[in-house]
């Protein structure tokens, strides 16, 4: 059969309408969400459209759109932690400014959308798009990141690493995530590095005290929906003196490696080779400093 | 569906699908001839328009969304002095963008010394990469937007 | 001195866009394509069509339609035998885009698939498609006497143009009976004659209103004039209005590229490491139907070792057809080569331990010497200067030594801590207007004519690129028959007023029609008082008897102009992810007289930024079944990323009175020096670009693993 215009098999099926609820309050929006538990949320809206010029967004049947609930667009800061409401765009975040936002999470908002949907894209929309995770979600795993999922009559908090590997946290029917807490904890080093070619993002954090390290965390986003993330190793490196001996730093660095490798085998061996390099940079950099 | 909203300072109401793209409607229902679309996917900033006082990629924008707002173009910006700043901002960089990334170079321009006539250099740099037609450098560009900001601030006695 | 178009006007154009253009009664058109790479068609039917949509198919075109280039030409819709994905076998033509969309399942095509080429064969002739050879001095003996010899190898991937609007047209037949068609072209007769050769029409009998396609890096030359006889077919066939608007995405799926290509050039070297001779092998694949192909061969050969001398040279050069999309002309036409030339160099620099620069300046030709391939006396007039010049402002020297030593220091990139840096040079010229007797197969006119009332208009085909050339244009006129700006006009660009000139491209109005323009100017303002207006003066362009060009031979001037660049790069690599950096690029150039430095400096500076990402990461990648890939790396990455200062020094002198054209000047010399200095930061030779992380991993990688490795 010939290709249509952009090499794809066109869609056949008959087009109807979708239909749009836009809530203007929590309350309105949870009832909403429960009166119609198969709508999809509609929030910046910038992971929509497909390459196809049609003239019109691929907008699912039955939508409830957040951007008429102000209280969402709340950034509240707390001596322990950042609030960002589920409403806020990018451009609002970054605006908070990098004294503020830690840097790894600060460095990657620049990579998340376009410059032209800074305005629209919301961060807690970028945790929520099953896809990739190159863009927040590795600094924000890294960083210890929740999020707060609502219903009519509940509410609960789970961690953005337990929400994105579908540990049985993927929203239920009726729910909504309405706000992203990132914790504020005092980093040493803080890094955010997004390959050329997207196709890995390397976050990683590290706290030193008394010559040693008192805490390490080392993400790698991919284009897979969950990150790379091993916890024994981060367990490992912490309570470590400084500097870290050649040796160790190489078979962290191998670890990681191996890590990747189970989780993708689809890497190719300069993505295994950059995560090793990475890893060991990283650790390098600790004792530099 | 009937959507009503605020186009360059007037009220226009169009009859259009709720899922159909702002900029599609500007174009083809109201014939705003500033109007395009490229990428179709808010990457490339043909299509941008001051979307409630701030710039967007309006081909992200579905019709629903657009009831009860206020939408801005280039058009809209016509015989102002807000125009003129950018334009002689412009004309002392040596900065002429081809006519079709001069409407939205120009509006982003506006967008950004309208919000901060002195913006924050790393903000722009984020801000300037909006629109990514090739015939001019990025470089030549944020001259461009810098010297338009020094217009402004000129003629607002912002000095 | 130009005069500028104000930003108001410009915001303000009402230009027909057919991307945006809405009449009553007015058809959409979809184009259906070949999903095979090469396969004969067995039968091709629309089954069960919805009413109000039609079918077209190649037994709707006029006999004998081709779209034709010189000897080159393809069919406007395949009718017996596909050759690439995306080739054009039908269109679709209705009132609703949706519905046209959803009646694609309608069409069915049966093929006869046959093995199809995927890139040039290598060790056989069967892709062949055009060859030149050329050889002087004795190149037989001067390997037979080396004491070494070195092999430098380039690849080269295809390139996307990236114009500002992908490719449409609107076409409509007239009260009159005829065509008329819209759309954005570099070569506005191009589009009658193919949209009159797909309908059997005379050239009379199809009016073509072109629009300024902005900057298209030589990317709307031909190829609107397939899109226009499409919409022109359509409208034919159904008697409405018909527009047919690429999406983006179907643009960069169907529309050409710059070709890939390779050079692979052996050098023989005597023992006092002296250059005896070289065999240049220049090989590109122009896909399923090659375009411009004499002529980029030419330009290939002309430029095969740059500005360089040497006692024996053999070159060929090879076109070669497969089954990819078409592959045509991009802004550098003969860049390849000089990419090509300057790796040379840089090879047997680095042999021989001989510092690039003084081997440039050894290696030009002596003073009024000419080079091997052409007559042009001016190669070591020109450009020894400029290698001065971009190595003083460049601190070339120093740079070279200290990151040459740093190189020699390390012991392995892989291992390497930090981020490591490198610096390299280049030289290249620009040939503006097509080579030899070939301008005369594309005659280029202007006409000025002076009214009654005092206006003045100017009437051409020719269209530059940027404002800059027509305001110049305007300010000329005002200057020598003393009238207003508001008073000076430059007439429609369309068939009806414009005179024929070729297509626009190489350089050729900054060059040819600037020139053209003068000479009308001076004719009327010597007859404006002895004779009535309105005075209408026409000039058309004839190449100077003593620039004659024997193709043969390689002797006497290939173009009509050239201009020099020299350029240095330098780049900054990370070991970690093999990523790299342009810091900053210097270009001194020379381009005859400037007609306004800003903007000319802006033009060089942006093309520079261009040569970059092609050289550094942008590459159209070839997908399943040689089509283009949809997710492939140009989608709109942006080329500001990293966008390095760009330092452009123009120099003049006070013989040349016009401007030479610099438009490719940057293509052919930027990447060349982005490859030396990236193959110094990472310490391994850089031969293929662009050179993307995954590609410079993979040269880095041969020296601590092994082979087959896969990035």
């Amino acid at each position: 059969m010939p290709q249509n215009n952009a090499g794809h098999a066109p869609e056949t099926s008959k087009r109807t309408s979708p239909r749009v609820y836009t809530p203007r309050s929590q309350s309105e929006l949870l009832q909403l969400l429960r009166r119609h538990p198969g709508s999809r949320i509609y929030a910046g809206g910038t992971a929509l459209s497909g390459l196809e010029d049609t003239g019109r967004l691929a907008i699912p049947a039955t939508v409830v759109a957040l951007y008429g609930v102000d209280d969402l667009r709340r950034i509240a800061r707390t001596d322990r932690y950042l609030e960002i409401g589920a409403n806020a765009t990018i451009r609002a975040v970054s605006r908070v400014g990098s004294n503020v936002i830690p840097k790894t999470l600060y460095d990657c908002l620049p990579h998340i959308v376009p410059p032209g949907l800074r305005t629209i894209a919301t961060l807690v929309g970028n945790v929520c798009v099953q896809g990739t995770t190159t863009t927040s979600v590795a600094p924000l795993i890294a960083l210890g990141s929740s999020i707060e999922i609502r219903r009519v009559g509940g509410s609960r908090w789970i961690t953005v690493q337990r929400f994105r590997s579908g540990e049985g946290a993927y929203l239920q029917p009726g729910e909504v995530v309405t706000r992203l807490r990132i914790p504020l904890s005092p980093w040493d080093a803080q890094v955010y590095r997004p390959s050329e070619d997207g196709r890995i993002s390397f976050a990683a954090l590290a706290r030193r005290s008394k010559g040693g390290v008192d805490a390490v965390r080392i993400v790698i986003g991919t284009r897979l929906p969950e990150v790379i993330h091993n916890r024994e190793l981060d367990a490992e490196l912490t309570g470590r003196k400084l500097p870290l001996p050649d040796r160790d730093i190489r078979a962290a660095a191998e670890r990681m490696r191996n890590t990747a490798q189970a989780h993708d085998p689809g890497f190719s061996s300069f993505d295994l080779y950059r995560i090793e390099r990475l890893v060991s940079w990283f650790l390098r950099s600790l004792t530099r400093r | 569906m009937r959507v009503r909203f605020t186009l360059n300072g007037k009220a226009v109401q169009v009859d259009a699908e709720p899922e159909a793209r702002l900029s599609d409607v500007l174009m083809h229902h109201l014939e705003i001839a500033s109007m395009r679309q490229d990428c179709s996917e808010g990457r490339c900033g043909s299509c941008l328009v001051i979307f409630e006082g701030i710039i967007v990629s309006s081909c992200m924008i579905p019709m629903f969304r657009v009831l009860g707002t206020e939408v801005v173009t280039i058009e809209g910006l016509f015989g102002s002095r807000d125009l003129r700043d950018i334009e002689r901002g412009f004309q002392s960089t040596g900065f002429e963008p081809c006519r079709y990334c001069a409407a939205p170079k120009t509006l982003l321009t506006h967008a950004i010394i309208s919000e901060n006539t002195r913006p924050r250099e790393e903000e722009l740099e984020v801000q300037a990469q909006a629109v990514r037609c090739r015939c001019t450098s990025y470089q030549h560009f944020l001259e461009a937007i810098r010297n338009a900001a020094k217009q402004r601030r000129s003629r607002t006695r912002d000095i | 001195m130009i005069v500028s178009r104000p930003l108001r006007s410009l915001l303000r154009d009402k230009t027909l866009n057919p991307r945006t253009i809405r009449s009553p009664g007015m058809q959409f058109v979809f184009t259906i394509r070949s999903d095979r790479a090469h396969a004969r068609i067995i039968r091709l039917e629309a089954q069960g069509l919805p009413e109000g949509i039609v079918f077209i198919d190649a037994s709707a075109l006029a006999e004998g339609a081709a779209l034709r280039i010189e000897d080159d030409s393809m069919p406007i819709l395949a009718a017996e035998t596909v050759r690439y994905v995306g080739e054009p076998i039908g269109l679709l033509v209705g009132p609703d885009m949706d519905a046209l969309r959803e009646a694609v399942s309608c069409i069915r095509c049966t093929y006869e698939e046959f093995p199809a080429l995927l890139g040039p064969t290598s060790g056989s002739d069967e892709s062949l498609y055009q060859e030149v050879h050329r050889s002087c001095g004795d190149i037989e003996e001067a390997f037979g006497s080396a004491a070494d010899t070195i092999l430098t190898a380039v690849d080269t991937g295809l390139q996307e143009h990236f114009y500002a609007d992908p490719h449409s047209a609107f076409a409509r037949v007239a009260n009159d009976g005829c065509i008329e068609v819209t759309t954005a072209t570099q070569w506005l007769h191009h589009v009658q004659q193919t949209v009159s050769s797909a309908l059997g029409q005379t050239e009379k009998r199809v009016r073509v209103h072109g629009i300024d396609a902005g900057p298209t890096l030589e990317g709307k030359v031909w190829f609107p004039s397939l899109v226009a006889a499409h919409a022109a077919l359509a409208a034919s066939v159904t008697g409405l209005p018909c527009v047919l608007a690429y999406s983006r995405a179907e643009d960069l799926f169907s529309s050409p590229k710059r070709p890939a290509g390779s050079v692979r050039i052996r050098t023989a070297l005597l023992e006092d490491n002296s250059v005896a001779g070289a065999d240049v092998q220049i090989d590109y694949d122009g896909g399923a139907y090659p375009v411009f192909s004499a002529e980029m061969l030419q330009r290939l050969l002309v430029a095969a070792l740059g500005a360089y001398q040497i006692p024996a040279l053999r070159v060929s050069v090879r076109c070669h057809t497969t089954n990819t999309a078409p592959a045509g002309p991009f802004s550098g036409m003969d860049a390849l080569a000089w990419l090509g030339a300057e790796r040379w160099i840089g090879d047997v620099a680095v042999r021989t331990g001989t510092e690039p620069v003084e081997l440039r300046l050894r290696m030009l030709p002596k003073q009024d010497q000419t080079l091997m391939f052409n007559d042009f006396a001016d190669a070591r007039e020109q450009t020894a200067p400029l290698l001065k010049d971009v190595v003083e402002r460049s601190d070339f020297r120093r740079k070279f030594a200290a990151y040459e030593l740093q190189r020699k220091q390390r012991s392995n990139i892989v291992d390497h801590p930090g981020r490591t840096n490198g610096i390299g040079i280049s030289l290249t010229a620009q040939g503006s207007g097509f080579s030899g007797r070939r301008e005369d197969l594309y005659p280029s006119s202007v006409t000025l004519r002076l009214d009654q009332d005092g206006h003045a208009w100017i009437a051409t085909s020719a269209r530059a690129s940027t404002s800059v050339i027509h305001g110049y244009w305007v300010a000329r006129v005002c200057d020598v028959l003393g009238i207003d700006a508001d008073t000076v006009h430059i007439a429609g660009f369309d068939t009806d007023t414009a005179p024929p000139s070729g297509p626009n491209m190489i350089s050729r109005v900054t060059m040819i029609h600037t020139r053209l323009l003068e000479q009308c100017l001076q004719a009327v303002r010597k007859k404006r008082f002895q004779k009535p207006l309105p005075i209408e003066i026409t000039r058309s362009w004839r190449r100077a008897r003593k620039q004659v060009w024997d193709a043969d031979a390689c002797t006497g001037m290939p173009y009509p102009e050239r201009s020099w660049a020299a350029c240095v790069v330098e780049v900054e690599a990370d070991p970690i992810t093999f990523e790299a950096r342009v810091t900053s690029a210097h270009i001194v150039a020379y381009t005859g007289k400037v007609i306004d430095p800003k903007s000319a400096r802006n033009s060089l500076a942006t093309a520079a930024v261009h040569a970059i990402t092609w050289a550094g990461r942008e590459s159209a990648l070839v997908g399943p079944r040689a089509s283009i890939a949809r997710d492939g790396p140009v989608w709109f990455s942006s080329p500001f990323r990293n966008e390095p200062p760009v330092t452009v020094i123009l120099v003049e002198d006070g013989a040349q009175a016009n401007p030479l054209g610099l438009g490719e000047l940057a293509f052919s010399c930027v990447p060349a020096a982005y490859a030396s200095a990236l193959s110094q930061a990472l310490g391994v030779s850089v031969e293929r670009l662009p050179s993307t992380a995954g590609n410079q991993y993979l040269a880095a990688g041969t020296l601590t693993r092994s082979a087959g490795d896969d990035a």
